[in-house]
């Protein structure tokens, strides 16, 4: 628990010193919001007349604080019932219901007011997902539930991993081709939910059900419920410089004016020290785990690239990657995965906010927050009337209209699901 | 105008006088800025008291079926018995899912007041900047109102969080 309690201390302390800065961003955000604002007057795309909308955009849409809550509830609604799907929806609000998505694309690929909203569209997704992240992972280590060396291989991987792609990407990617990544990533959700309606997946839920009961006198004699983590075996030293040197690459690639090739150095030479850790050993409830330290690592660096790209949070993916893949226990992978989220988020918040001076609309994602927890709340009292399946099946449907829908446009031009 | 333009109208008066209580802008500033910050620590903290009250029965449902599937997995796991581990730890998984998204869904009762007092800051105090010590990079000399705002909320909520002592299982 000591050793628990000084690696989350030095955590916070990281998390600190990179979220104080996002709020900072204002006067960078503001030039870059009127740069994009001046040249849109200067080519014709936008009447400085117009009445002032998103951001202050004059003729962009007013996003209505009342539909946003609306949506938010509905979102909330999804987490408290379903789960990830939650943070898709979040997501499809930005693009489509509020109008953000078709306004951005008038302007046409690379043009800067395009890509001012698209990162601003990521980052307010983000904003919801690292906020959750951060109460999670509180309730996590309150719990007991995070495992150290897990959490820094993790994270030497999601660190790298969630400023490099915002870095290679933001301001390159036009909303359009952001639409048709996000409806790839809606699909593949969709199919795995499909998966787990059809026969097959039932059958195979129904044996693990059976498999749970055989074990169940076990469970309810309980008696080990109080054994944490013990680390038998595992590199601190290599483990601490590795994540240091991904950490310094994220910190120089947002703070530094120049040597970008630094950073992608630092970030390189962290992941590949991560190889000289090798095996870390320890035991949870009495039983010895094992496991390589590249797996996590590997495995951060593709989440937490998958997740900042789409400005959605990885914990979906963190969790069902360790369990299934790296075949951990889910206490283990749970806890601990929350707040490699969370830093996830943070260094990507920082890189789209500070390093790229994307702006967000604070009160927005106020009204929105409000909106989930009361979807959170509404959640539980209409689950229990309606069955687990058939909400998973509501969601198919959804998933493959929305993914479907976006894809096509995003990499067609046009829908070929109605709305066309 | 809307509902929320409306409102953030109304509740103007009310954020910005403690900002004049002193005489002295700069102490009134500090003042101001810290009652903004109790306010919405406070407020936080009673709508997820709320929330987890409303809540209640259906967070330990699914907290307990999570701890349930996990000690079978365990169980499972000590017997010897891989591939049932495998199996239940999925169950485990989807269990943890559902009671993870819920609490996270369920988290943003504690901080909706945070950029509600972010977007009234930035409404007011946009225009002013305040000089630091030092040049930070990108940054420059100045900083906007939200960085006092921050810590003083962080501040606010640690001090909250000791005022109550906690009872029972947080679970």
């Amino acid at each position: 628990m000591k050793r628990n309690l000084k690696w989350f201390v030095c955590l916070m302390v990281v998390v600190g010193i990179l979220a104080s800065p996002l709020f900072l961003a204002t006067p960078s955000s503001a030039d870059k919001l009127s740069e994009a604002i001046e040249q849109g007057i200067t080519d014709g795309k936008i009447d400085k007349k117009a009445e002032p909308g998103f951001l202050g955009i004059p003729g962009a849409p007013k996003v209505s604080y009342i539909l946003g809550f609306l949506w938010a509830i509905w979102v909330g609604w999804i987490f408290s019932t379903v789960g990830a799907f939650g943070g898709i929806m979040a997501g499809v609000g930005h693009i489509t219901i509020f109008g953000l998505g078709d306004y951005a694309k008038d302007f046409g690929k690379g043009y800067p007011m395009n890509r001012l909203v698209t990162d601003s569209i990521r980052v307010s997704n983000q904003w919801l997902v690292g906020l959750s992240g951060l109460i999670s992972s509180t309730n996590y280590y309150r719990m007991g539930r995070l495992v150290a060396p897990l959490g820094m291989c993790l994270a030497i991987g999601g660190v790298g991993g969630s400023w490099l792609i915002p870095d290679l990407t933001a301001g390159k990617i036009s909303l359009k081709a952001y639409i048709g990544y996000f409806g790839i990533a809606v699909l593949v959700l969709g199919i795995i939910l499909f998966r787990e309606t059809t026969k097959a997946g039932q059958a195979k839920r129904k044996k693990a059900k059976e498999a749970a009961a055989a074990f169940e006198k076990e469970a309810k004699k309980g008696g080990e419920t109080t054994q944490g983590v013990k680390i038998l075996e595992g590199s601190w030293t290599l483990m601490f410089i590795a994540l240091g040197v991904v950490v310094a690459s994220a910190l120089w690639a947002n703070l530094a004016g120049g040597g970008k090739w630094l950073a992608y150095a630092l970030a390189l030479i962290g992941w590949v020290l991560t190889f000289f850790v090798g095996t870390i050993r320890f035991t949870f409830f009495g039983v010895e785990f094992k496991f390589k330290a590249y797996i996590p690592m590997l495995g951060g660096i593709f989440i937490a690239a998958l997740a900042s790209f789409l400005g959605v949070g990885g914990g979906f993916l963190y969790v069902p990657f360790l369990t299934s893949v790296a075949g951990l226990p889910m206490f283990l992978v749970a806890g601990t995965s929350g707040l490699v989220v969370l830093v996830g988020m943070i260094v990507s918040i920082f890189s789209y906010m500070v390093g790229k001076g994307v702006p967000v609309q604070w009160g927005f994602i106020g009204a929105e927050l409000v909106g989930i927890f009361i979807g959170s709340m509404i959640g539980p009292r209409t689950s229990k009337y309606i069955p687990d399946i058939w909400l998973k099946r509501l969601f198919v449907v959804l998933a493959f209209y929305v993914g479907i829908r976006y894809i096509t446009k995003g990499f067609l031009g046009y829908s070929i699901v109605p709305p066309f | 105008m809307d509902f929320v333009s409306g409102f953030v109208e109304a509740i103007d008066y009310f954020l910005i006088a403690p900002y004049r209580w002193p005489g002295n802008p700069v102490i009134g500033w500090w003042t101001g800025t810290a009652v903004l910050a109790a306010w919405a620590a406070l407020l936080g903290k009673i709508t997820i008291a709320l929330v987890f009250r409303v809540n209640r029965s259906y967070i330990k449902e699914t907290v307990g079926e999570v701890d349930q599937r996990h000690t079978q997995s365990m169980n499972a796991l000590k017997a010897g018995d891989r591939a049932a581990y495998r199996a239940i730890n999925r169950l485990a998984n989807e269990a943890f899912g559902k009671s993870f998204f819920l609490q996270v869904a369920m988290a943003s009762a504690s901080l909706w007041p945070v950029p509600c007092a972010l977007a009234w800051l930035q409404i007011r105090f946009s225009s002013i900047q305040f000089p630091l010590a030092v040049d930070l990079p990108l940054v420059g000399h100045n900083v906007g109102a939200s960085f006092i705002f921050i810590p003083l909320y962080i501040l606010a909520r640690i001090m909250l969080g000791k005022v109550k002592p906690r009872k029972g299982n947080r679970e």
